[in-house]
């Protein structure tokens, strides 16, 4: 799923200040599940801008809605009277979802409420780890099921670099060393012989470096 | 009331195990609740809601919601009957407004007990005239006639029977059916007329020695002990035959009124007695000798016509494999010496042959026959009701009957037909899942005081003594509030799984096919879940908390503008936080700046409320849990209460706020007390960071 | 094809000795000078570090420059860090154009470590495809994409390994692969660690690594106690056994103790099979690499016409 943060309240109240009616969008699927965005933060963050925006002086009148999932157009019909009544809408989806709230009403901004930060998993109430870059072309079949793009720091094909210290990686010490694991699992399977191929420089024209991606399946097409 | 909303889409309800175990369905959990938190007033409204004999069933109901207890899987069952008398005894109740007669049909009620009175209550309600006949003097039935007042005082029957009577119920004592007045007498004036005659007749023994002249009947002696003031002479040896709650009644009596010894001695062997357990270790504290698994052979009388002892033989068992009486006898034989012997083997109703002339047939031993699915005898205007009808039982369920046949005679004064299969019909909880029972908090229950047991069999005082205030408020905190907790709502819920990792019982599961699901049969009501879930899609089917949070409004605007800064109190509603000085701090002493909001534990208050206080204009946040960890049922509480108030902190420090607006403390029994002071100490603070000098002490 | 310098010393078979050099935060070209002064004569070749640590300081390349025009012979190292495939291959053309011969592959520490914390890490290849992509650039005349190299380069591959990172089993192998991509030397990690280095050692030589590549082991003086503890402390991948920060501690003259530990390390590398020289990492000390050089018995270096 995608991981989000919520945005610091300065950066959102500094971008509200001309405005008095603010709609606080949240959304129903992974920034609730990743706790960054869902009915509940939209409901706190809601009151949190309304309680700055008092003591400043400066009252606001905030509305909270939780839609379905804001990257679906179909889903957004539904708040449409409360994007109308709102002079802004701060959007607590990630940015697939603002994006889509600013291009279905285009009469009306829609301002980023969260920070998206990865695609990821949680390790632990309250712990969520990167563990997908979406590069596009998954060596995972060739890792043991450890990603080395997104969880090797410096996206090794060749793995471990010389920082990897007690399983941990030099940009961290709460880091794992995604090489260091996947030399444990190749020997687990007693596979560490597959680690003598020399992997080519990867191909990272199916990632982000091939430019914005677009994919499209004539089979279901309309 | 409680009111939780079960399967809307069935009309059968569904009952908390207790509110399903008792026969009259008292919303227990609703009056634990109440008392738990210290509404004793509410409490009485639900405990008198169905039942027209709150204060006796308070005192002796044996029971059965407490056999039907989640919680004794756990360790014990919660002590409800207890925590009712304490609620009826601390509690306002409600005024007993007088029924509207709206019916043209009378109905007459033939005995005065508790079938009778809770037949009597329900068709008084329900608008029709009501006349009870009751050939004793005092209505209550054989509560009134034959349990002594070391277990129950008269006042309790007098006080429940005055609330009959204040419906607008006639009660006519002094008037017996078949001898004062005749059923086609009464059938005259009322349209319908229920039986509710009772057992009083004891039943005797076919016994060689059985008509000496020392040989007694329990119920003449326990009437005589209780209305005749009788004594034993000095020096008597009593000997009591049976083993229920009767036999245990006489015996216990009759160490009251001066017997020299008392033994009993039942066919039964003791863990098959079939009086209640308590009666029994009350019975044995008291110094009654107990002979259980003995057959009576003989009564042995002297040349001069005076009883010498008992011949008894050793029981092998009681009922054979069809479960039929028929006692098995071993080789052993003894004589049990004494010189007063006590037959309490059971009770007959009277001879009620007077009736067949009347068109109400009896079976050929002498009971009313009757339709068990109309409650009708065999003439249709006359209706049966309570142990007459079904046999010896519970008070509980002799009211319970009395309301069933309500039903059935209002049924049948409509015109409509009636079936008992189709009236109170409910489903319960199966009992808690073994992996739940293992991670509930086990909490000791509260012992329920009685006299000291060497002094109190001088006299006829109540024995039990009854909880006080603390212990109440202790063992209400005991109830699991079964079903009553989260449940899911699917149709928000993102399946994130958050409340699956933070529940303190394991009840949302994933099942074998990989299906989230909630068990709210299994939850706690703690609410974790429901302060943590990012969908806001769990919520309580009982809305108490909900409820208690509702207040914060209100009462923030009545904290505003009184000079000081408007301040908010979560606190805890339970322990110190119920009693009775604490909230007299909160509706009396408390400063006017000053908003208090009880909720059902501080792990209830979510970031949201918090916040929502400081919108609604609140200046600061005092967040109190108790630090009765040995008594809350809760877990984790202290973590996620930490955790809240932590975010709600880094919230105002966002915005520029001095964190010192929110804070979190666990209060000791004694802080609570004292509360005065620890809301002073907050509020200076409070004052001081509003000030700009900072909340550091 | 011409060899570079450490290449014949290599070959020749003699002991080899290597310097380093940080370019400094500036664009003096006399600071660059004055610290490759101190070296001139006593080592066959000098690393030139590529923003080492991932602070922003003058390009290895020109660096290399400025020392080649001195008369000492530069190894430039080269991280995969800050540059594409595209920059890094154009770079190597262009180091070849200015007469180096000797490039460095090294996956370079990460920029959060660094000055610019908030920079954008490269890492298009890794340090392992830099190997085989500098082989295959002068073995093949072909670039990664294919296109052809219009006429052959010069270049001495190295590469460097780390025996005290983790997992320490995996280490000589992963040396092998560095090997089997075409590295021609490696220079080590700084040992300090000996024991940690000779049972590495012992493994290399069993796998028979040391003869198809040539190892040169890792020195650095000590400077200061606080030198010995931050290495231990911060430096990614590295081991300082206590009985060095000890025997500083006790030391009067912390200096002196330094070098002396220097020299007794290098002379027990000479002893320890499979190394073939040792690489002298004094950066900002580059003055005591003489007494170093000249004490530990490695003067004169030999010269070749």
């Amino acid at each position: 799923m995608i991981v989000a943060e919520r945005k610091p309240l300065k950066e959102i109240l500094a971008n509200l200040e001309p405005f008095k009616k603010v709609l606080v969008l949240g959304c129903g699927e992974c920034v609730t599940v990743c706790m960054a965005g869902g009915d509940k933060e939209a409901r706190e963050t809601a009151l949190a801008l309304s309680i700055a925006r008092n003591k400043a002086g400066n009252p606001i009148e905030v509305k909270t809605h939780t839609v379905e999932r804001q990257c679906e157009p179909e889903y957004l019909e539904s708040v449409r009277h409360l994007v109308e009544e709102a002079d802004v809408v701060v959007s607590l989806a990630c940015g697939v979802g603002i994006q889509n709230m600013n291009m279905y009403f285009d009469d009306k901004r829609t301002l980023p409420g969260v920070n998206t930060t990865f695609m990821g998993m949680p390790t632990a109430q309250g712990e969520w780890m990167e563990n997908c870059l979406g590069c596009g072309n998954c060596v995972l079949d060739e890792t043991m099921g450890i990603c080395p793009i997104a969880r090797c720091s410096k996206s090794m094909l060749n793995g471990p670099c010389g920082g990897s210290q007690n399983g941990k990686c030099e940009v961290n010490k709460d880091l794992d060393c995604a090489w260091h694991l996947i030399v444990e699992r190749l020997m687990k399977f007693n596979k560490l012989d597959a680690l003598q191929e020399i992997k080519e420089p990867k191909d990272w024209s199916t990632s982000h470096n091939g430019g914005p991606r677009k994919m499209i399946r004539e089979d279901v097409k309309l | 009331m409680s009111n939780i909303k079960y399967d809307l889409s069935s009309a059968v309800p569904e009952y908390p195990p207790c509110q399903g175990g008792c026969p009259v369905h008292t919303d227990v959990q609703e009056y634990v609740r109440q008392i738990s938190v210290g509404n004793y007033d509410k409490a009485v409204e639900a405990i008198t809601a169905p039942n027209p004999l709150a204060s006796v069933c308070g005192i002796i109901c044996a029971h059965p919601c407490e056999t039907e207890c989640r919680r004794k899987e756990v360790d014990e069952a919660v002590s409800i009957r207890a925590l009712k008398r304490f609620a009826l005894e601390n509690g306002a109740w409600p005024e007993v407004k007088k029924a509207e007669v709206t019916r043209s049909e009378k109905v007459a009620v033939v005995g005065g007990g508790p079938a009778g009175l809770a037949a009597a209550k329900d068709l008084a309600e329900m608008g029709f005239a009501v006349t009870v006949f009751e050939r004793s003097s005092e209505a209550g039935g054989a509560i009134t006639n034959f349990i002594p007042t070391y277990r129950l005082p008269m006042e309790a029957v007098r006080k429940d029977v005055g609330r009959v009577a204040a419906l607008g119920v006639e009660i006519k004592t002094g008037v017996e059916l078949g001898k004062d007045v005749s059923l086609d007498e009464l059938a005259k004036d009322y349209q319908a007329i229920i039986l509710a005659l009772g057992l009083p007749t004891s039943r005797s023994l076919n016994l060689p020695g059985a008509d000496a002249k020392d040989v007694m009947l329990a119920l003449p002696f326990l009437s005589s002990v209780k209305f005749d003031d009788f004594k034993f002479e000095p020096g008597r040896n009593v000997l009591v035959i049976g083993g229920g709650n009767v036999a245990m009644d006489v015996a216990r009596s009759a160490v009251r009124v001066g017997a020299e010894s008392v033994q009993l001695m039942c066919l039964e062997c003791h863990d098959q007695m079939p009086a209640n357990s308590w009666e029994i270790e009350e019975a044995l504290e008291e110094g009654i000798v107990m002979h259980p698994g003995w057959g009576q052979q003989q009564i042995l009388v002297d040349d001069n016509g005076k009883v010498t002892g008992v011949e008894v033989k050793e029981v092998l068992s009681v009922l054979d494999e069809q479960k039929r009486f028929n006692p098995q006898y071993g080789a052993n034989e003894k004589v049990i010496p004494c010189d007063v012997v006590v037959l309490a083997i059971g009770q007959a109703n009277d001879d009620l042959s007077y009736l067949t002339t009347s068109g109400v047939e009896l079976t050929e031993r002498g009971v009313l026959k009757y339709n068990r699915h109309t409650l009708q005898t065999t003439r249709p205007d006359v209706f049966v009701a309570g142990e007459v009808a079904f046999g010896p039982g519970l008070a509980v369920e002799a009211l319970a009957s009395g309301q069933k046949v309500a039903q059935a005679v209002n049924a049948y004064l409509d015109d409509v037909p009636f079936d008992t299969d189709f009236v109170d019909r409910f489903t319960t909880l199966e009992p808690l899942a073994a992996s739940t029972v293992e991670k509930v908090k086990r909490i000791a229950r509260q012992e329920v005081p009685n006299l000291d047991k060497e002094t109190r069999t001088q006299h006829f005082d109540m024995v039990e003594v009854g909880y006080d205030e603390r212990a109440a408020l202790c063992e209400s905190r005991r109830c699991l509030d079964c079903a009553a907790g989260a449940e899911c709502l699917d149709e928000l819920c993102a399946v994130c799984l958050t409340c699956l990792r933070i529940c303190p019982y394991g009840v949302p599961t994933i099942d074998e096919n990989g299906v989230f699901s909630i068990r709210n049969e299994e939850c706690q009501a703690c609410g974790l879940c429901v302060g943590i879930c990012p969908a806001h899609a769990i919520r309580f089917r009982d809305q108490y908390a909900q409820h208690a949070l509702d207040q914060l409004e209100d009462a923030v605007k009545l904290a505003q503008g009184n000079g000081g800064p408007a301040t908010v109190v979560f606190c805890c509603s339970y322990g110190a936080f119920a009693e009775r000085s604490f909230l007299n701090y909160v509706n009396n002493e408390k400063p006017q700046n000053l908003a208090i909001v009880r909720v059902p534990c501080v792990a209830k208050v979510e970031v949201e409320h918090i916040l929502n206080a400081f919108n609604l204009g609140a200046e600061a946040v005092y967040v109190a849990g108790c630090q009765e960890e040995d008594e809350c049922t809760y877990q984790d509480v202290d973590k996620w209460a930490t955790k809240r108030t932590g975010r709600a902190q880094e919230i105002l420090t966002e915005l520029g706020l001095e964190k010192e607006r929110v804070e979190y403390a666990t209060l000791s029994v004694d802080e609570v007390r004292d509360f005065k002071n620890v809301a002073e100490k907050y509020l200076k603070k409070v004052d001081a960071v509003l000030n700009g000098e900072g909340g550091e002490e | 094809m011409t060899k570079s310098n450490l290449q014949k010393v290599l070959e020749s078979g003699a002991f080899a000795v290597t310097g380093e050099l940080g370019p400094p935060k500036s664009g003096e070209r006399e600071v660059i000078e004055h610290h490759a002064s101190h070296l001139k004569g006593c080592v066959d070749s000098v690393n030139i570090t590529d923003n080492q640590t991932a602070i922003v300081r003058t390009s290895s390349i020109a660096a290399g420059k400025i020392i080649l025009d001195m008369g000492i012979e530069p190894n430039v190292q080269m991280t995969v860090r800050d540059r594409n495939r595209i920059a890094i291959q154009a770079d190597v053309l262009g180091a070849a154009a200015l007469g180096m011969k000797n490039v460095l592959c090294i996956q370079g520490d990460h920029a959060s470590l660094g000055s610019e914390p908030q920079a954008k890490n490269v890492n298009d290849l890794d340090s392992m495809n830099l190997i085989s992509t500098l082989k295959k650039m002068r073995d093949e005349q072909e670039f990664i994409g294919g296109d052809k190299l219009d006429a052959p380069i010069d270049l001495y591959i190295g590469a460097v390994a780390n025996p005290f990172a983790d997992p320490f089993e995996y280490r000589p192998y992963r040396l092998a692969k560095k090997i089997a991509a075409g590295a021609d030397f490696i220079q080590t990690q700084v040992i300090f660690d000996m024991e940690r280095f000779e049972l590495y050692m012992k493994k290399v030589v069993d796998m028979g690594l040391h003869e198809k590549v040539r190892i040169i082991a890792g020195i650095t003086p000590l400077k200061s106690l606080g030198a010995a503890r931050y290495m231990k402390k911060f430096v990614a991948g590295m081991i300082v056994p206590d009985h060095i920060i000890d025997r500083l501690k006790g030391a009067k003259d912390k200096k002196a103790e330094g070098v002396n530990m220097a020299i007794e390390m290098i002379e027990h590398l000479k002893t320890i099979e499979g190394v073939a020289g040792v690489h002298i990492m004094a950066v900002a000390w580059e003055e005591i690499v003489p007494e170093i050089a000249e004490r530990a018995g490695l003067l004169p270096r030999p010269t070749f016409d």
